[in-house]
């Protein structure tokens, strides 16, 4: 179970660490968690849980999975942000490549789901539209990361 | 000229003929299928590991050599991992006495030190990370003997840092490592 209906965290390296986590992460979640919620789309899902994974290319261990437990009604997404970039880029920068990477995770593979009694479009269009209320993102555009 | 008597036979008695009691060959019968079943699953495993090389010597079979390879592949490139409290708030405490089960974390202090391979179960898994509230991060990419090393380091160095040393009640080590291993 979810300590928090949103979960931002990370699988970091140690030298990007704080790029991402915590202040960003916690940014993230923060907003979704004060501005969004699950019981307004229905009660399909209760939770999301969003890692993101930041290692070096020579990472064997861990690997990108998305996962629904309709049993538990949360929803498990693990991405990688692009090591590389992330090494370069300044903490400001990194937040808005988690932001699109987070949102474009959601848009990718909430609706493969199917996940019944919840309102996933109108869901995404909150998400997205919270986001572009921040500055994050252009709203309306299908931006990537990276 | 002495007569030589010759000795006079002695009668002994003759040993008593032994019985054949009817439990002996029942017990050797089942002997004899227990060791052959075990036989017969050593050399079905056997097959499996063992088979013979072109000089006629007994080599592991590739599949088994397979298996060594990535094997040792996950122990030459494991990981040493810290997790760090993503949020002030109370934490599970191995450390903190009988009485006391959980300790106070800001957020990014560390929660415990460990490391992994490849597929080892028992890792600490991103599903039960999510109930705790922690960050995963990597410290060290090396063989299992160096990280391993550096793990021991990092839970015996412990009670030295900051934000150990300022609590009213220091820990001996982190609060999520239960022993020094």
């Amino acid at each position: 179970m979810l300590y928090q209906p949103f979960v931002v965290t990370g699988i970091l390296d140690e030298i990007i660490a704080d790029k991402v986590s915590y202040v960003n992460t916690t940014t993230i979640a923060n907003l979704l968690n004060a501005k969004l919620q699950f019981s307004t789309y229905g009660t399909g899902l209760i939770g999301i849980s969003f890692y993101f994974i930041v290692t070096a290319p020579e990472d064997i261990i861990h690997h990108e999975y998305t996962r629904y437990s309709s049993k538990e009604r949360e929803l498990h997404l693990q991405l990688r942000l692009p090591y590389e970039t992330v090494l370069h880029a300044s903490r400001e920068e990194v937040l808005l490549m988690m932001v699109h990477t987070y949102l474009n995770g959601l848009k990718t593979y909430l609706p493969k789901k199917k996940i019944q009694d919840f309102d996933t479009a109108t869901f995404l269009r909150d998400v997205e539209r919270l986001f572009a209320g921040q500055g994050w993102i252009a709203r309306g555009v299908d931006s990537t990361a990276g | 000229m002495h007569n030589i008597i010759a000795p006079r036979p002695i009668s002994r008695p003759s040993p008593p003929k032994l019985q054949p009691t009817p439990q002996g060959p029942k017990k050797f019968l089942l002997f004899l299928l227990i060791c052959g079943i075990f036989g017969l699953f050593a050399y079905w495993r056997g097959m499996d590991e063992v088979i013979i090389g072109d000089d006629g010597a007994l080599v592991l079979s590739p599949e088994r050599q397979d298996e060594l390879d990535r094997r040792i592949y996950r122990l030459d490139n494991a990981e040493q991992y810290v997790l760090i409290a993503m949020y002030d708030g109370h934490y599970p405490c191995y450390n903190c006495g009988p009485d006391t089960l959980k300790i106070f974390l800001f957020a990014g202090e560390t929660w415990k030190y460990g490391v992994t391979i490849q597929g080892q179960k028992g890792r600490y898994s991103t599903k039960k990370l999510n109930g705790m509230g922690l960050d995963y991060r990597v410290q060290l990419r090396s063989n299992i003997h160096n990280c391993l090393k550096a793990e021991a380091k990092m839970i015996f160095h412990y009670p030295l840092m900051p934000e150990n040393i300022k609590r009213l009640r220091p820990i001996n080590r982190p609060p999520g490592n239960k022993n020094d291993l």
